[in-house]
């Protein structure tokens, strides 16, 4: 699905927030956030503990409101009561432990929670939740109780639940942190595919570097600002600045990068195993 | 001090409708200064197993050796295992409960009765271990960041003095700065002679550190044996819900395409040295 241009998709404007109570000891969280996320883009947040992430994150689907600056979600500004409700159904949220976010005791009833408070018709529900459950590939575990599903499957029905409110966009933070690999896995091509084939805008927050080559766009974050902004590519050649931040470049790019260095005739912004083959290939069948 | 695992078997809720075999007849010997990375998907019975190591679990069936000696045996002393075998459980610092680091440092010698300066000594040489600024000795724990705390974590079991370290997902949820330190510091606590277990989701970080690897499937040791060995496995490891590190795929793509390399590189460096005597090069190094 091709981004069409705001208001349609998510914007920050000169975003400042501070958390504590107290004046004297309060954090600067957010020290003027400045960013424009167009509709059906697949945008990744890197950045250290503490650089801002998971208050951006808040802040786009109005959990948390700007002390300064203004969000605009689908054009709702989100300091507008009114626009509240719209704003969460619109732009679902998905957290890290997946234990804390199923509710119900069977996988169903879990994803109808959304819809049933939103007041929507018993058929039209189940219409959803069908509908939720198979996208992402969930369907045949339906009457399954969420206790005896792994911590992949548990994610995809918490993604679920929010798919079943029909939103624009999915905020993901750091939803894979407690995942096996192919928990992981099974978990970042779900979200790709609902992306792709359904044209849904994805906030995805991650420590993990090999997550961010399924974005369009990285976003890296510290101490509050948006510290470096392009595609994986531009963003990983920006290595040494990356390093500063503890933020290390995916091993097949540092692979690619040694080559280079060492003076072999490839692209040192290579970052994925399937590219570097047919790189090195090419570059043998020359020989 | 070995550790020594036989037949172990281990029941949940035993004679119940929700029984569950957590792990099932399990062998093996752990030596000393072994570094043993534990892997397998969520629900393996990774925790289960560890945590028959030092007592905290008893086995269903079978027996759990240290030192050659069965600790459920009558006059063996749970404590003194304890001692000499150190487990840090995930997510630590949910476990830190003291006003100040010193104290939770502090906490494990002191309940073994031992002197003030003795105490002292151990807090200091524990900090040292993990890389703990003794400046923040006297700071409350919940000042501190997820790596610094999760450290503080650590260091409370070290100040035990254990001949053997078990950590489980000591990296899970941290920053990439973080994960670097606290593996960083495992490595240190090997080379210092210590035993380590690491159970971790982490694959690059168990093929880089252990030179040996158990995987765990439904509770059974599905293999034991070198990490050059398992990682070279992608379709074993991977009807595991595992995978090995990216350049081990690599070298395996490589090697489909015809290429003369080995398909057992652990790391970015061997996967470099491997590459690179079957290529041209440009010329000038560095310089197109």
């Amino acid at each position: 699905m091709t981004p069409v241009d705001k208001p349609c998709g998510l914007e920050a404007k000169g975003v400042f927030f501070r958390y504590g109570v107290d004046e004297s000891d309060k954090v600067l969280a957010l020290a003027g956030v400045d960013l424009e996320i167009s509709q059906g883009e697949f945008v990744v947040v890197l950045g250290p503990n503490g650089s801002g992430k998971s208050t951006l994150a808040k802040h786009l689907n109005a959990l948390l409101l700007p002390d300064e600056g203004d969000v605009w979600v689908l054009g709702m500004n989100t300091k507008e009561p009114e626009f509240t409700w719209e704003i969460r159904r619109s732009a679902g949220m998905v957290f890290q432990n997946p234990d804390n976010q199923l509710v119900a005791t069977v996988v169903e009833e879990d994803v109808a929670f959304g819809p049933e408070n939103l007041g929507v018709e018993p058929p039209e529900i189940r219409k959803l939740v069908a509908g939720a459950l198979e996208a992402v590939g969930m369907g045949a575990f339906r009457r399954h109780s969420p206790h005896h599903l792994s911590g992949g499957q548990k994610q995809r029905v918490a993604i679920a639940g929010i798919l079943a409110m029909k939103p624009k966009c999915i905020i993901l933070d750091e939803p894979t942190a407690m995942l096996d690999p192919s928990g992981r896995e099974e978990v970042m091509k779900t979200v790709k595919q609902l992306n792709e084939e359904m044209g849904i805008t994805v906030i995805h927050i991650t420590h993990f570097m090999d997550e961010a080559l399924y974005a369009d766009r990285v976003i890296v974050m510290d101490k509050g600002e948006i510290a470096i902004v392009g595609t994986p590519r531009e963003v990983f050649s920006q290595w040494q600045d990356m390093a500063q931040l503890g933020l290390e470049v995916p091993p097949v790019g540092q692979l690619s990068r040694r080559l280079w260095s060492a003076g072999i005739d490839i692209d040192p912004g290579i970052l994925t195993v399937d590219e570097l083959v047919d790189e090195l290939c090419r570059l043998k069948s020359r020989i | 001090m070995p550790i020594e695992v036989k037949n172990l078997t281990h029941t949940y809720m035993k004679g119940t409708m929700s029984e569950v075999t957590a792990i099932s007849d399990i062998s093996f010997k752990i030596d000393d200064g072994e570094f043993v990375g534990l892997i397998g998907a969520t629900g393996s019975g990774k925790s289960t197993l560890i945590q028959h190591l030092n007592g905290l679990l008893k086995p269903s069936s079978g027996t759990v050796l240290v030192d050659g000696v069965d600790i459920w045996s009558k006059g063996v002393s749970l404590k003194q295992v304890r001692r000499k075998i150190g487990l840090v459980f995930q997510y630590p610092e949910q476990q830190v409960f003291e006003e100040t680091v010193y104290e939770d440092i502090a906490f494990g010698p002191r309940n073994l009765g031992y002197s003030q300066t003795e105490i002292e000594a151990r807090v200091e040489t524990a900090c040292r271990l993990v890389g703990l600024d003794t400046e923040l000795l006297s700071r409350s724990p919940f000042e501190l960041s997820g790596g610094q705390v999760r450290r503080v974590a650590i260091a409370g079991i070290l100040a035990i003095q254990p001949k053997v370290l078990i950590l489980d997902e000591p990296t899970a949820g941290l920053d990439p700065r973080g994960r670097t330190e606290i593996l960083d510091n495992i490595k240190q606590l090997h080379e210092t002679g210590m035993t380590v277990i690491l159970v971790s989701h982490n694959m690059d970080a168990v093929a880089r550190l252990c030179e040996r690897v158990m995987v765990l499937e439904k509770g059974k040791l599905v293999f034991d044996g070198s990490a050059r060995e398992v990682f070279a496995q992608r379709e074993f490891l991977e009807s595991k819900q595992l995978k090995p590190p990216e350049v081990t795929i690599l070298m395996e793509k490589l090697r489909q395409r015809g290429w003369a390399v080995r398909n057992d590189v652990l790391t970015v460096e061997e996967a470099y040295a491997e590459i690179i005597k079957e290529l041209p090069r440009r010329g000038v190094a560095g310089v197109l």
